[in-house]
Formats: structure tokens, sequence, C-alpha cells
């Protein structure tokens, strides 16, 4: 037998023997499973109101006894339940001790700010009634705001909406020292935070 | 018949049914014609509301639900959108869609009364349409049609969208 010939068969066994090895190592039986399409995606809390930026009531000169009544339709859009409450973060002027602020929810036909045609008060009458010196020591943050739900529900779910008629009175009482005092602008918060 | 005769029957016989046999095959491999043979497109339209102005129906309440929508397909759907704020408001609908799967290929018009909103692509309408004006209190009907042009050959195959119509207010003076 030639050399060469005895190379070329060397070859072809070492090759061959090679090969078997290499089935044995990668020639393992597998298996998998999965589960594919997992995904997380967080709801929203969302509520606005009808306001488009312009205040319920400005008064200058009030006289005693004088009042003010506006409606404003709040409406939650978010998707996770949610509780509302009504707040003032704003320091109230000297002239709110005699200031009567009444805030009654309830529904309205038609809503157009700051009307309140068409106002129909719940039957559970209002949510505050007081001075608006004490709604602002009282009720300043959503802590101790005052909570509401739409109608006789207990959370506020996606589009429901209440309109809120806000009533301020400077007291027919108001002594001489009322005389140009003043609230200071302040800001009614309605928040919501998810169940 | 002589066998030469025979044989030359035979012969045609069989190459007969060779070319049936071929002409079946390709026949059933050919492809469907048209669109039928494909997944219909789907589209699903509602608006939703916001503290300035509401909108009726409101999601998740659909306003337009095409079902199967093939090239030349047209589906059609109506709301009201009202102003609640005492300003006057112009405002705009902008589509929000749950994906860009029909971005290009459906084409959406908005109309309110005779008054073209917008006119195009979905994904057009992203940008937003022409303002709507609306006093204080007042509403419009808006009516929406979706259709995929005729011409249209592929890219439209089972794919399902959601489109929510946001409505984006400013004041007027």
């Amino acid at each position: 037998m030639r050399t060469s010939t005895k190379v070329l068969l060397t070859a072809l066994c070492v090759g061959a023997l090679g090969s078997l090895a290499a089935m044995g190592v990668f020639g393992a039986f597998s298996s998998t499973t999965t589960n594919a399409g997992n995904t997380i995606t967080a709801g929203t809390v969302a509520i606005a109101d009808n306001d488009a930026g312009a205040a319920m009531y400005s008064i200058a000169g009030a006289k005693p006894g004088e009042s003010v009544s506006k409606c404003i339709k709040v409406t939650y859009t978010g998707s996770l339940d949610a509780d509302v409450r009504i707040y003032t973060g704003s320091t109230i002027g000297s002239l709110g001790q005699y200031v009567d602020l009444t805030i009654t929810p309830g529904t309205q036909t038609t809503s157009t700010f700051p009307s309140c045609t068409g106002f129909t008060a719940d039957p559970g009458g209002a949510i505050y009634t007081g001075t608006l010196q004490n709604f602002g020591s009282t009720k300043n943050s959503y802590a101790n705001g005052v909570v509401d739900y739409p109608g006789s529900g207990t959370k506020w779910a996606t589009n429901e909406s209440v309109v809120y008629q806000v009533t301020a009175a400077l007291q027919s009482s108001a002594p001489d020292a009322a005389q140009g005092l003043t609230t200071g602008a302040h800001t009614f918060t309605w928040e919501a935070r998810n169940q | 018949m002589s066998s030469s005769a025979a044989d030359r029957f035979t012969r045609a016989i069989g190459a007969a049914i060779g070319l049936g046999l071929v002409a079946a095959l390709i026949v059933a491999a050919r492809p469907a014609g048209g669109h039928g043979g494909v997944l219909p497109a789907e589209l699903r339209f509602t608006a939703e509301l916001d503290g300035a102005v509401t909108v009726e129906p409101a999601a998740p309440r659909p306003l337009l639900e095409s079902g199967p929508m093939r090239p030349g397909s047209h589906a059609s759907g109506a709301m009201t959108i009202a102003n609640q704020t005492g300003e006057t408001l112009a405002v705009r609908l902008r589509a929000k869609p749950s994906s860009t799967a029909l971005d290009g290929t459906a084409q959406v018009r908005l109309t309110s009364g005779s008054r073209v909103l917008a006119e195009g692509t979905l994904q057009a309408l992203r940008q937003g349409s022409e303002a709507l004006r609306l006093r204080p209190g007042a509403s419009a009907p808006v009516r929406v049609l979706a259709w995929i042009p005729a011409e249209v050959e592929t890219g439209y195959e089972g794919r399902q969208v959601a489109v929510a119509l946001e409505p984006v207010e400013e004041p007027l003076p």
C-alpha cells in the first residue's frame, strides 16, 4: 500500500471517528415551552372640569347679604376607579370669616359653565356648609378634603361626572370691620386618587 | 388494431393523463383571486370626553365599528360634541390609534354638516383635524367615514385597530 493511500485512509478514519464523537456530544434530545406576550399597562387617573380656566366668581364691592351661586361640572376620565376629595390649598383672606360657603353636588341637564340653569341637587343635599375661612382651615388637603361620589355610589368610574353648585354669600350680619376686606383669590381643588 | 397502433394509443392516453394531472396541480396551487382569501381589516372608533367638552357616544361605547373591511369597503359613524364651558372653544379632534398597522392604508374623513374637518390617512389624523368652533353650551354633529381604497392590494390583512378620537380645545376670543 502506498504511503499516500495510507495517509488518506488514516484521515478518513479520523474524520469518521470525529463525526461519531460529535454526534454523541451534540445529539442530545431537546424540548422547550414558552409563555409569550406578557405585558403590564398602567391604568390612569384623570379628572377635569368645564371651567376652561375661568373663575367661578369674582365679586368686587360685595354688600352684606349679597351672594353668588355658580355650577361647575367635574368629570372623571381615568380608567381606574377613584375617590375624589374637594379642598382648597389657598390661604383665605380675612373676609373669609364673613363669607358663607355651600357646596352642593347634583346633576344638570346641559352644563354650561358657570350657569346653574337646570341644576338639580342630589337628595343628600350640601356636602359642605360653613364659612369660607373654615373651609380653608379644615379642608386644605386631600387628607381632610370633602369626600363625594357620583349619586349614591362609592367610587368614581370612567366618564362619571358631578355638577357642583358653589354658593358664596357675604353674611348680612357682616360687621363694619369687614369693609374693604378681601378673601383673596382662592382655588377649589378636586383631587382624584385611585382606590 | 396492430401492436404499433395500440402502442401509440396507449402513449397518447398516458400523455393526456399526465398533462391533466399537471394542469390540476397548477390550478390547485394557484393563489386565491381577489381579496376573498385573506383576512379583512377592522376599525373601531371611540370618542373621549374631557372636562371642557362632552361627546355622545363617549368611550368605551364605539361610534364606529367597521366590521370586516377589504379594499373598497366603507364604514361610517357619528357623534355629537358639546361645549360645556362658558368660553367659545376651537375644538380639534386628534386620532390616537392603538397601533400603526393601518396608518397609511385606512382613509378617514371627518365632517360636521357640510364642512370637512379632516380627510386623509389615519396617520394624518394623528395631527388633528381642523377646528370646530363651538359657542358656550353649543353642540355639533361630527360624522366619521373610514375606508380602505379599492386600489390597495396589501397592508391591511388581518389588521385590527382601535382609534380613540381625542378632543383638543383652545379658547377663542
